[in-house]
């Protein structure tokens, strides 16, 4: 490397080491509030290192329950969002169809807009229909919004598919059945993978539609945090936070190496 | 590439996307067209009229919500394209640990907004890092500096959980500049400071506007970190969350609801236009 190079590079590694701080530093905030005690009135560090916030969790606000909630409601949303979305997806990428924009965009507006914009709406229908406070309920809420970024994971994945190897299958002799299931399962699996993550994810994350939607027999874990930092139990929250937040970092993980980053940002928002 | 057969325009082929559709009628649409009749009305079944829209745009109330909201969005905004412009350069090239910076920067996004909002409050409290840092270690304040249920506290905070949007979208921009362009203009004898006004800066102008109006959209329609972190400063949308469960103004919500979704679309279309526009100007 020459001297200006190297040079050069100084800024360079500074800018990326503040950047590194400045994104981590709430994460380690989170991780230390969850896992030390005595921790107030300017420490580095918390006095001890202890797992009671969690046995806190567990104990007062039933954590266990939240979290099968949780679960079992993004297991809902991932799977009626796939059967939704599936077809769908199949459709825009390989067929020609009249007012395909509009279409795609009349899908894609629940993830253009805040969610608190229609989340008024849908908590009044749902509670007509009695499907507040219901894992149903929620999870279909929740498909309102992981539908229509499983249609895009799913869209972008179905038309990279090359028309020529489905030909090849059906010159060699598949039938319809052979045809999906060795040639067009196979090279839909990583879009379908995705799609699903994100859908569970997007349920599991969820937290405005929830919070209109939710009752006492549907606490998820973001509404659950929620309710502990507005009663003052920082540590009960930053407990349960790490919990909510082990699904985040795992897909993510996994997510990177399937799409580009770029691709994301139409689908994905926080609110 | 079309298959001999051809995708057949038909109204057949369209039944795959009825299903999702009729879900989206139901769920979504109805409830948006609900709350678009709510607002019209003051009370349920009352008479017809945009009373709901007087008091929102005509009070001072409302008025100051909405300047909050543009304020907060607008600082936010300039400092998180400010802090991507210098980190896209410095990022751009291939170098080892990219895809760690990425994963980072895919973080914010990624993860329950409450979380980052929870991790931020800690962070800057009182007797938080940032303050034990300040006050102990540099000895640069001799008072902790008070962040938390701030204004300024809310832009700092937006701007972790937002910028990272602007910051993708600048960085495929400045990633794609040809090499060949800087290695031009150096031949020709540009120091940095003209290279970067001349060649760079024209170059990502396109995704600069792009990613200024997508961390713009995201702050505009903040909700949880308003919501727990800006005490007695409310933006638009926990100040439609408190108008409907605490005031129980219903009505009077799904106005503010209205007004927010039409800002949010006139938003959404403005970067479509930027996107193809940034998308354009790499291909030329």
């Amino acid at each position: 490397m020459s001297p200006a190079r190297a040079a050069a590079s100084v800024p360079r590694l500074a800018l990326t080491l503040a950047f590194v701080l400045f994104i981590t530093l709430p994460f380690v905030m989170v991780l230390l509030q969850a896992f030390g005690a005595g921790w107030f009135g300017m420490r580095l560090l918390p006095a001890q290192w202890t797992l009671r916030w969690f046995g806190w969790a567990i104990a007062t606000v039933d954590l266990g329950q939240v979290l099968v909630n949780t679960i079992a409601i993004a297991l809902i949303a991932t799977v009626v969002s796939l059967v939704l979305a599936i077809p769908a997806a199949w459709t825009l990428a390989r067929h020609h169809i009249p007012f395909k924009s509009v279409l795609i965009t009349a899908i894609l507006l629940p993830r253009m807009i805040p969610e608190i914009t229609f989340a008024l709406g849908v908590a009044k229908v749902f509670y007509a229909l009695h499907l507040t406070n219901s894992y149903l309920g929620i999870a279909l809420a929740h498909v309102i919004l992981a539908a229509p970024f499983a249609v895009l994971v799913l869209a972008s994945a179905f038309e990279t598919m090359d028309p020529r190897l489905l030909e090849a299958g059906q010159v060699l002799g598949c039938n319809t059945r052979q045809l999906f299931q060795r040639v067009i399962l196979p090279l839909a699996m990583p879009g379908l993978v995705a799609a699903a993550l994100f859908s569970f994810l997007a349920s599991y994350n969820d937290f405005v539609l929830t919070l209109l939607v939710y009752g006492p027999d549907t606490v998820t874990l973001p509404v659950q945090t929620y309710l502990s930092i507005g009663g003052g139990y920082t540590s009960v929250a930053s407990a349960i936070s790490v919990i909510l937040l082990i699904p985040s970092f795992l897909f993510l993980f996994g997510l990177l190496r399937m799409v580009r980053p770029e691709n994301l940002l139409g689908g994905l928002k926080g609110a | 590439m079309r298959t001999r057969r051809g995708h057949a325009t038909s109204l057949h082929g369209a039944l795959g996307v009825m299903p999702l559709l009729a879900f989206l009628a139901a769920a979504f649409y109805f409830p948006l067209a609900s709350t678009i009749a709510g607002s019209l009305h003051v009370q349920a079944g009352g008479a017809f009229g945009f009373a709901n829209y007087g008091k929102f745009l005509g009070s001072h109330a409302g008025l100051e919500t909405l300047a909050l909201t543009l304020l907060l969005s607008l600082a936010a905004t300039v400092l998180a394209v400010g802090l991507s412009l210098p980190l896209a350069l410095a990022l751009r090239r291939p170098f080892r640990g990219k895809g760690t910076i990425l994963f980072l920067m895919m973080l914010p996004i990624i993860i329950p907004t409450l979380v980052g909002a929870l991790g931020l409050l800690i962070l800057y409290d009182r007797a938080g890092w940032i303050n034990f840092f300040l006050v102990r270690v540099l000895h640069v304040l001799k008072q902790p500096l008070l962040v938390d249920y701030t204004i300024p506290g809310l832009v700092i905070f937006y701007l972790w959980m937002f910028f990272p949007y602007g910051a993708l979208v600048i960085l495929s921009g400045a990633s794609s500049i040809d090499p060949a362009l800087e290695e031009a203009g150096a031949v020709m004898g540009a120091r940095p400071l003209l290279m970067f006004r001349r060649v760079l800066l024209p170059l990502l102008r396109p995704s600069l506007l792009a990613g200024a109006i997508m961390i713009f959209l995201q702050c505009f329609g903040a909700f949880s970190v308003p919501l727990i972190a800006g005490g007695d400063h409310q933006p638009i949308a926990v100040r439609i969350y408190t108008v409907a469960t605490v005031f129980l103004d219903w009505n009077g919500a799904s106005a503010m609801a209205v007004v927010m979704g039409v800002i949010q679309c006139v938003l959404v279309i403005a970067y479509q236009r930027m996107n193809r526009a940034a998308a354009g100007g790499q291909q030329a």
